[in-house]
């Protein structure tokens, strides 16, 4: 919660700064933001890669239950085209924006790089969204959804950032799930995100 | 990402440092993205409709997964009472 804030501040800054401060150049701010994207891209990269202990557990769980961020992903995918009709977005827009999957800092710079600013300001409103709404409501959306609910909620964030609430509430018998989730959909937001931002 | 997954599992413990470098990379960014839409006077005034379709968007894409997950906790939960009743027999 602390990191979310925090990084909401360096955006609302960041807003200021542009609407009352004079820049020299704006395009200068298109190259930084590429270069700290890529960085940000192999960072990412090396912490999924390094979990091997996660990797090992993960024998270890249901059959069944290894669907789950399939779900997650198919869910969120039929239900950003439902939001297209309510919108007056094109589809892909939505699509591309549900597919961040409440991963907000990486979701809304590709899509403002790709779409433009506006986009990018909603990817990162709603994907901010998610990630609270899962905090918050974990506990109700395990007594009507079941346990995998607050996991799918969660969406790309189950294996850091709401991780503990998913322990407290799922039951620790799904931390392994959650993690493997959490990777699997984080994996999959720069694919989705770029390809629907493509069509 | 390919490429640092790649270096994760080759060099996990020796690359541990990684993690803290991506939270100054996100504000860094977040902060630029920032700039930018302060900068645009079309993004400024239209701030309401943002916000709201945000709301639809997030409403609709996280109870999509939700229903999905639910469906799946429900197949779970008859495979294992299947299981049972097959080692009851037993």
């Amino acid at each position: 919660m602390k990191t979310t804030l925090g990084i909401l501040c360096c955006f609302v800054v960041g807003i200021a700064v542009g609407r009352w401060g004079t820049l020299s150049d704006p395009s200068v701010i298109g190259h930084v933001s590429f270069a700290a994207l890529c960085l940000l891209m192999l960072c990412v990269g090396v912490t999924v890669g390094g979990d091997k202990i996660m990797l090992r557990q993960i024998r270890t769980l249901p059959r069944l239950s290894l669907w789950l961020p399939v779900c997650t992903i198919v869910g969120a995918l039929a239900g950003s085209l439902l939001a297209a009709l309510l919108v007056h977005r094109v589809p892909t827009d939505c699509l591309a924006v549900g597919s961040g999957f409440g991963y907000y800092s990486l979701s809304s710079l590709l899509i403002g790089d790709l779409r433009g600013a506006e986009l990018g300001t909603i990817a990162l409103v709603s994907n901010i969204m998610r990630e609270i709404f899962t905090l918050l409501f974990a506990p109700l959306l395990v007594r009507y959804f079941g346990a995998f609910a607050p996991i799918a909620s969660g969406g790309a964030t189950t294996a850091d950032t709401s991780l503990p609430v998913i322990m407290q509430f799922s039951g620790t018998r799904w931390t392994t799930l959650s993690v493997f989730h959490g990777c699997v959909v984080d994996f999959s937001v720069p694919f989705l995100v770029t390809f629907f931002c493509a069509l | 990402m390919l490429l640092g997954v790649g270096l994760g599992y080759l060099f996990g413990r020796r690359l541990a440092w990684v993690r803290h470098g991506v939270l100054p990379l996100i504000g860094l960014l977040l902060f630029l993205l920032g700039i930018e839409v302060g900068g645009d006077a079309r993004i400024m005034s239209s701030w309401n409709t943002i916000g709201m379709d945000a709301v639809v968007i997030t409403l609709a894409a996280t109870g999509g997964s939700v229903v999905a997950a639910w469906l799946l906790w429900k197949m779970m939960g008859r495979r294992e009472k299947k299981g049972r009743r097959k080692e009851e027999l037993r």
